[in-house]
């Protein structure tokens, strides 16, 4: 019984998680150097994502999903604005949040359960070797630990890729078009194991798609952003009830907000089309 | 097995053609001082066996070409890494780089006998210049070609610069590294030979250039020969350990 108790409020925990609150307050980012030419990638993106979130973001191409996304890994700096994960000033790529890369982005010369084993050695931990062999059986890979990158299918290095940012278990997982480059029914399959491991550890996760569909099932906020300069457009609530699986696809909530969003968006790009013409 | 032999055929078949066609051509030429016979050329190579100065001078020549590439690999390597590394000194040395690349071996043979005078140093000296300049420009080309996704990737999972030069950087430089070091191996044979021509008192390249002069021209073609032969087997076993040196890419290699 009392275990029993226990159990559930380990689960409530994790299912409320205390760390991985992202805070952009102000945002701006530019690029190039000289006064004339530094353009403004992103302007002025104010968000407050809560532990635990899932956060997709979308827009036309150009609005700056991807500045974003790399002013919270710290890979670029602010220069307006700032960025927080809990609290604290992002300074920097660090241990912090995890990123799945578009592709590519294994190490080639490492296994695949080396690639995994990466962030656990590098934090110090005695049994690396053990977690990462979990978190590749995790995502279903546990038979192919010993497989260079190079073997292994799109869809396959991408479950590792994701194993590879999990195995650190940061509070905060950032993803960039991360199944973008995956066949229609990979990417969907990949959508629901992303989904399963994130109801059992809810990392704060912030998850870049071009795909509408794919923000609507996944996300719990869709932000969608507008281009020049790239900025927070308008942020969607995703009412679909969790958890969500395959037959989360066909309710007729998901059609509705996908239309809405799909269309913001084509009204965004058609301006930015239009607005580019005239210039 | 049967399909072992099959893949033997074609080379077979070049190789064949290529010492009937000798052979055909120095019947038409009919002057043994000219153009010898393979079967003239063979007797030669047995005659250069027995008195042993065929093995003396591949030895001496083997042994050049190890020091020389050895010596460069040990400069270039360390060399191209840094250079790639540090963005500073990159802009400082790679002129100098660009200016001393284009300059063939063969032009550093009176220098290197100023400096070493005559035997193993200058060649030394040599077979080090013509393979510095494959070896640094391929170490090169991978240091600064190391992904920034890669990189990236490492420091949010908490690599430090150490970590980074160790597990990321050198790792990610080895393909062209040793696309280098067999390049280099090569130009450091082909150079060793040229060296011997001139500046050493043995050598298949002496044994070239002493048998010219006594018109025993047999023996100028076993020489040359004996280059090709070990020069081939060099290749061939770079590209055996090509599958221990970069086991990540034994999928994508052929042959």
């Amino acid at each position: 019984m009392s275990s029993a108790v226990l159990t559930d409020t380990v689960l409530n925990a994790r299912a409320h998680p205390e760390v991985g609150r992202i805070t952009l307050t102000g945002l701006g980012v530019r690029y190039g150097e000289g006064r004339s030419r530094r353009t403004a990638a992103v302007q002025e993106v104010n968000l407050d994502i809560l532990p635990g979130q899932f956060i997709a973001l979308v827009g036309p191409s150009g609005c700056g999903k991807t500045t974003v996304l790399n002013a919270i890994a710290g890979f670029v700096k602010p220069t307006e604005g700032t960025v927080e994960i809990d609290g604290e000033r992002v300074r920097g790529p660090s241990a912090q949040a995890g990123v799945v890369f578009q592709q590519h982005s294994l190490f080639p010369w490492m296994t695949a359960l080396d690639n995994v084993a990466f962030g656990p050695r590098e934090l110090g931990l005695p049994n690396a070797r053990e977690i990462a062999r979990r978190h590749l059986g995790l995502v279903g890979l546990g038979d192919f630990a010993d497989f260079y990158p190079a073997t292994l299918s799109g869809g396959m290095r991408q479950r590792v890729g994701l194993a590879r940012a999990l195995a650190t278990e940061p509070p905060v997982l950032l993803m960039d078009e991360p199944f973008g480059a995956l066949d229609a029914l990979t990417r969907e399959l990949m959508q629901e194991l992303l989904l399963g491991l994130w109801e059992k550890k809810p990392h704060t996760v912030v998850f870049i798609t071009h795909d509408v569909e794919e923000a609507v099932f996944l996300a719990d906020r869709v932000v969608v952003m507008a281009a020049q300069p790239g900025r927070v457009r308008e942020i969607i609530a995703v009412d679909l009830p969790r958890p969500r699986s395959a037959a989360t696809r066909n309710d007729p909530r998901l059609a509705k907000l996908r239309h809405d969003i799909g269309t913001l968006i084509r009204e965004e790009s058609r301006r930015h089309f239009n607005g580019g013409a005239d210039a | 097995m049967k399909n072992r032999l099959r893949s033997l055929f074609w080379p077979a078949l070049g190789l064949g053609g290529f010492f009937l066609l000798w052979a055909a051509a120095s019947v038409a030429v009919n002057n043994a001082l000219m153009l010898p016979s393979p079967l003239v050329v063979a007797h030669g190579f047995r005659d250069l066996v027995a008195d042993g100065s065929l093995l003396r001078d591949l030895r001496a020549s083997l042994h050049r070409v190890l020091v020389g590439y050895a010596l460069a690999a040990g400069l270039a390597i360390p060399l191209a890494l840094v250079l790639a590394y540090f963005e500073k000194l990159r802009r400082t040395f790679l002129p100098v780089i660009t200016l001393l690349r284009p300059i063939p071996p063969i032009a550093w043979i009176p220098l290197a006998i100023l400096w070493f005078g005559l035997g193993d140093k200058p060649s030394y000296f040599i077979t080090a210049v013509a393979s510095f300049f494959p070896i640094f420009i391929n170490a090169f080309a991978g240091g600064i070609s190391v992904e920034t996704d890669h990189l990236n990737a490492a420091r949010c999972l908490g690599a430090g610069r150490w970590s980074m030069i160790r597990r990321i950087y050198l790792p990610s430089s080895l393909p062209q590294v040793w696309t280098g070091l067999r390049i280099g191996l090569g130009q450091s044979w082909m150079a060793v030979v040229t060296a011997e021509l001139i500046a050493a008192p043995s050598g298949l390249g002496f044994l070239i250039q002493m048998s010219r002069l006594n018109l025993e021209t047999p023996h100028v073609l076993v020489g040359m020969l004996v280059i090709g032969v070990v020069g081939a087997l060099m290749t061939t076993l770079l590209g055996l350990a090509e599958r221990f040196v970069l086991p990540w890419r034994r999928t994508l290699t052929h042959g």
